[in-house]
């Protein structure tokens, strides 16, 4: 059996400071070695989920269990969770005026580094680095010297946050809807620079509205987030299924039972 | 005072600059050639200059802007009491690199002021091009005054450059008399990193055609610290071009104040006067003023001004943490990244190096 990445338990969260209850009861095991997709209609608590799981805190949870590679992801901080290895690839990537690419991202990697204990990364090394991962998604140098994020199109954006995962070696990577506002080109080229960094060794869980992505990433897993709720796992059949025949059908089966 | 200079000082009183005793006690002494000023030397002269040289000047800001109590006081120390740099580049002649002042104040303790006087010329030649990087040093008692004049003269067709770096940790009073000829071009930078209490006036006229003027600045305070701007620019003909692009940082309870005044003559057609101010606050307590203040007498001009105050951007703090930088090392890089286009405006490869690694110290004790 393949090593355990992600263990979600009876998982509750809310608006911080508000009662409004968004994620009812997840349960989710993820191993090392797949890659899941997480899908369902607008408002069902995707990124909430992603959200959550990165530790933002405009989000409590309330009740349940999270556990990351064997410890407590609930009591980490934002920045420990991304050291121990969880990425999270936003929805709306934010640009940081005046912040080089570079700059932010070796502070990224030597901040991760110096919380794992491990030395800094030589200038050298990490310079030949962004080279190699930067043609994973065919970005070139040409980001490189800019801002974080500033100016860059939403293709780019799309493409920036696979780069950094590329430099950042997760060991699961939550992606947000990153195939969302992406023409086909840009789609293919997010698409493959994932299925491109999947080993044994990590995990992808991939949020997204469209079969189209999972084209290209081939999921082990589907799931359907319906209320704050997974209401129906399968294999990978269960995305065309959904395309075609939309959500109705299951909702009508398995959603709100309460 | 009358209505122009009470509306000029609204926000910073100058009994410091004559009575110690505000800061703390002790007296105020003159101090005389304790001031340590570096400078190459065959285009820089260190030695103040007379105060009757400046009159003509003086006479001339005065028309438009009165009478200054900072200039005054300045003025009306005994040229025996004065220091500071005169910098004379003949016409036709193009300084290579850049020319470092250091001014490095000696340390004092407490409850012992001195007070500094300079007094600096910058003149510059036709079709000439200089840069210039003045520094303040000092590890100074807050007691301690420093009332600073520099008056820049760009003959027609120059280009001057000057940066201007305070971390002073004193009581630091600076007035810059600007006078740009036809088709010149000057650009003025000032970096006020570590000040106790700081007031600065530059005071421009751009005087013939074709001239143009570019100010911008940094501020950061923290603590009770004050920092207060004021930028008067005088559009005195037809032409000309003015630029103010100012940004500051308070945390603590300090204060900074920014205020901008664009004066547009009646017979200045053709004017384009911009100017933008943009400041974060990192406290509750932490003040800021930003005073845009245009006068426009000519119909046939573009002004423009924008100022804003926030807060860092939680969002990108989010984002930054995500990637696993610390949430104190988030902030820091969100405010570098804040002020980072002043620094890359100097396009001084060797500077931006260095103000980017003071402005990081800097933040380092925020």
């Amino acid at each position: 059996m393949s090593q355990n990445i992600l263990e979600i338990k009876k998982l509750h969260a809310s608006v911080a400071d508000e009662d409004k209850e968004i994620l009812k009861g997840i349960d989710l095991t993820v191993n090392a070695g797949e890659v899941h997709a997480i899908m369902g209609p607008n408002g069902s608590g995707k990124s909430t989920l992603a959200s959550v799981l990165a530790g933002n805190e405009r989000f409590t949870v309330t009740e349940g269990s999270v556990t990351f590679s064997g410890r407590n992801l609930l009591e980490m901080s934002i920045e420990e969770r991304a050291a121990m290895g969880l990425f999270l690839g936003f929805q709306y990537p934010v640009e940081i005026p005046g912040v080089s690419m570079a700059s932010f991202l070796r502070l990224a990697m030597n901040q991760q580094r110096a919380f794992r204990g491990e030395e800094p990364i030589p200038s050298g090394d990490f310079l030949r680095l962004m080279r190699q991962k930067s043609e994973i998604v065919e970005l070139g140098d040409k980001l490189m010297n800019r801002a974080v994020n500033e100016g860059f199109s939403g293709g780019e954006k799309k493409r920036n946050e696979i780069f950094q995962m590329a430099m950042l070696e997760p060991k699961l990577a939550v992606l947000d809807e990153t195939d969302s506002g992406l023409d086909i080109d840009a789609l293919r080229v997010v698409a493959t620079g994932v299925a491109k960094l999947k080993r044994p060794d990590n995990a992808t869980v991939v949020i997204t509205h469209y079969q189209r992505l999972l084209d290209y990433i081939v999921p082990d897993y589907v799931h359907v987030l319906y209320h704050g709720r997974i209401i129906y796992s399968a294999g990978k059949e269960l995305a065309a299924e959904l395309e075609e025949r939309g959500y109705d059908w299951l909702i009508r089966e398995y959603g709100d039972k309460e | 005072m009358d209505r122009i200079l009470k509306e000029r000082y609204k926000y910073t009183p100058l009994g410091r600059l004559t009575d110690p005793s505000q800061a703390g006690d002790g007296g105020l002494t003159p101090a005389l050639s304790e001031i340590e000023a570096e400078a190459a030397a065959c285009l820089c002269r260190k030695e103040a200059v007379a105060s009757t040289e400046l009159t003509d000047i003086i006479a001339k800001a005065q028309e438009h802007i009165g009478e200054d109590p900072l200039v005054t006081d300045n003025m009306d120390t005994a040229d025996g009491q004065v220091q500071g740099v005169q910098i004379e580049i003949p016409a036709d002649y193009t300084a290579e690199g850049i020319l470092y002042i250091h001014f490095r104040y000696p340390e004092t303790t407490a409850g012992n002021g001195h007070k500094y006087t300079l007094r600096n010329s910058v003149r510059v030649g036709r079709n000439s091009s200089v840069r210039i990087v003045v520094y303040h040093h000092g590890t100074l008692a807050p007691q301690t005054v420093v009332n600073s004049l520099t008056a820049i003269d760009a003959g027609a067709g120059a280009s001057v450059e000057v940066i201007e770096v305070a971390e002073t940790r004193a009581a630091y009073f600076g007035t810059v008399l600007t006078s740009a000829h036809r088709d010149s071009h000057i650009k003025v930078t000032t970096v006020d990193l570590d000040n106790d209490y700081l007031r600065r006036n530059q005071f421009v006229t751009l005087n013939e055609q074709g001239a143009e003027c570019d100010l911008e600045g940094v501020y950061i305070t923290d603590r009770l610290q004050h920092c207060d701007n004021y930028v008067r620019m005088h559009h005195a003909v037809p032409h000309c071009n003015s630029n103010q692009l100012f940004k500051g940082v308070a945390e603590d309870e300090s204060h900074a104040i920014f205020t901008g005044q664009i004066y547009v003559a009646k017979d200045a057609q053709k004017t384009v006067a911009l100017q933008e101010n943009h400041n974060i606050v990192l406290s509750d307590k932490a003040k800021i003023d930003t005073r845009p203040q245009l006068e426009i007498y000519a119909d046939d001009v573009k002004c423009n001004h924008g100022a804003t105050i926030g807060r860092l951007d939680p969002e990108a703090i989010y984002y930054m943490r995500q990637r696993g930088i610390g949430i104190e090392a988030a902030k820091r890089l969100q405010i570098e990244g804040f002020i980072d286009d002043i620094v890359d405006h100097t396009k001084i490869e060797d500077l931006q190096h260095l103000l980017r690694d003071k402005v990081a110290k800097r933040l380092q004790n925020i």
